[in-house]
């Protein structure tokens, strides 16, 4: 079956066109992830985690290499509507001035209904009081799950997550590692996710990748 | 009654660039040097320009008149960009379509529908309309840009999290553009709330000295003030409209390496 998303012999350095001084991340590397996968991606920080995420989401541009998204090159598609497909929570949630409501309705273009948003917020355990509230007001934790959210109303075939339980306490970690396996069981949802610490994420892991001496 | 001071009477008026020198030295300000070169500038741009002006109200061609603003236009722009703090490359030609549609969206509304004038070149009106006009067009253009960069700086994270969002790149950025027109705009704002209460304009100034009744000088003022207000929003508006673009990559990433 074609990988929903397939990088072969990609290559990556910042500044990307840069001349001197260049810091190389990727040189020649492959991955697939296949559709349903719940890939951990592990290793050290500043190992290149983030920046691999970024360029699944087509938010930086390989040097070298090719990617594809079903089996079709990146630069085959509008690059909103493979950001749509393939949909990047940052590790830092940013919230935008207004409520709940608003920030959760950031990517749609048709109003969503109140029952939609709140049943997503059960989801993740979060109150509903917080429907109206001023999205900064939040808690860091409280603001990474309501950006989950806000990315999974796009209904995304990748959800790519960056170290989404950093902000969270052991307890809330745990409840949203438990909401998101179910989630992806439900949803039928393919899912990368970036963590230092992968042996929390056994529960819904089908496969592990470790950067650690690939990178350069 | 128009005085027309004559060069010996002009150059009275150095009492009062001796007196600012007098003050330099006394004060220490150190300023001796680059007032002296401002001062020659002055007299000498002016004048260059006051005998090119005399020179084209004679011509009676439409295409020297409308080459000779495309060219004013042309040169504003380019100096409206040298005054931004951070150069980013691509923003001339947005620059330049901004003060150009600004410019001559205002001069023809006032020319032909309040002004009426025939005919419709007639260089005595278009030239020192369209100097006053492309000039607050430029200042509106060079504020825009320097306040789109500053935007799109300081808002890197949410305009790559509307990105993330599948939005595009018009979306991702417009509160940075909208800050950027706002901002253009304040210093005419401010103008028109305070004209005619805590400053006379130049141009009123001008036309009282020449001897145009004061309510004439008056309405002549309210229709600058307007053209000001409208040049500056069209052409500000225009420019970031254009200018967001070279903010991004062709595959709409923000270009982080212009924003370091």
């Amino acid at each position: 079956m074609t990988p929903i998303i397939e990088f072969k012999d990609v290559s990556f350095s910042y500044p990307p066109d840069g001349m001197n001084g260049e810091k190389v991340i990727f040189r020649d590397f492959s991955l697939k992830v296949s559709r349903g996968d719940r890939l951990i991606i592990r290793g050290k920080s500043g190992c290149g985690k983030t920046t691999l995420l970024r360029l699944m989401a087509w938010l930086e541009e390989p040097c070298a290499g090719a990617a594809n998204c079903g089996g079709r090159p990146y630069s085959t598609y509008y690059p909103p509507d493979l950001r749509r497909q393939v949909s990047l929570v940052s590790q830092t949630p940013v919230m935008m001035d207004g409520s709940v409501r608003s920030n959760m309705a950031l990517g749609l273009d048709e109003p969503v209904s109140g029952e939609i948003l709140l049943s997503w917020m059960d989801r993740f355990d979060l109150d509903r009081s917080l429907l109206e509230r001023q999205a900064g007001s939040l808690s860091v934790g409280q603001q990474q799950r309501v950006a989950v959210i806000r990315n999974l109303l796009l209904k995304p075939k990748v959800l790519l997550l960056d170290e989404p339980t950093s902000g969270l306490d052991q307890e809330s970690g745990e409840v949203f590692v438990t909401a998101m396996g179910r989630i992806c069981e439900e949803e039928g949802l393919t899912l990368v996710w970036n963590s230092h610490n992968a042996s929390s994420l056994e529960s819904i892991a089908s496969s592990t990748f470790s950067l650690d001496g690939i990178v350069l | 009654m128009i005085i027309d001071p004559g060069f010996d009477d002009l150059a009275m008026t150095m009492i009062l660039f001796a007196m600012v020198i007098l003050l330099s030295i006394r004060e220490g300000l150190n300023i001796e040097r680059s007032l002296a070169i401002a001062t020659l500038r002055t007299v000498v741009q002016l004048f260059f320009i006051g005998y090119v002006i005399k020179g084209l109200f004679a011509v009676d061609a439409w295409y020297i008149i409308v080459g000779a603003l495309l060219l004013m236009m042309t040169y504003a722009a380019k100096a409206g960009l040298g005054r931004m703090k951070k150069q980013v490359p691509g923003l001339f030609l947005p620059m330049w379509v901004g003060v150009v549609t600004g410019s001559i969206f205002t001069i023809a509304v006032v020319t032909g529908v309040t002004l009426k004038i025939d005919p419709w070149y007639r260089p005595d009106v278009l030239i020192p309309l369209g100097g006053m006009i492309l000039g607050n067009a430029m200042n509106g253009g060079s504020i825009a840009a320097d306040r789109l960069y500053s935007e799109i700086r300081g808002s890197k994270d949410q305009i790559e999290t509307y990105l993330m969002l599948g939005r595009d790149y018009r979306h991702a950025a417009k509160e940075a553009r909208r800050e950027a027109v706002r901002a253009a705009l304040i210093p005419t704002i401010n103008a028109m709330m305070t004209v005619g209460l805590v400053h006379l304009p130049g141009m009123m100034v001008g036309q009282l000295l020449g001897g145009v009744d004061p309510v004439v000088a008056a309405k002549y003022q309210i229709i600058i003030m307007l053209m000001v207000a409208s040049s500056v929003t069209v052409a500000s508006s225009v420019f970031t409209a254009m200018a967001l673009k070279s903010y991004f990559t062709k595959n709409q990433m923000l270009n982080l390496k212009l924003l370091d």
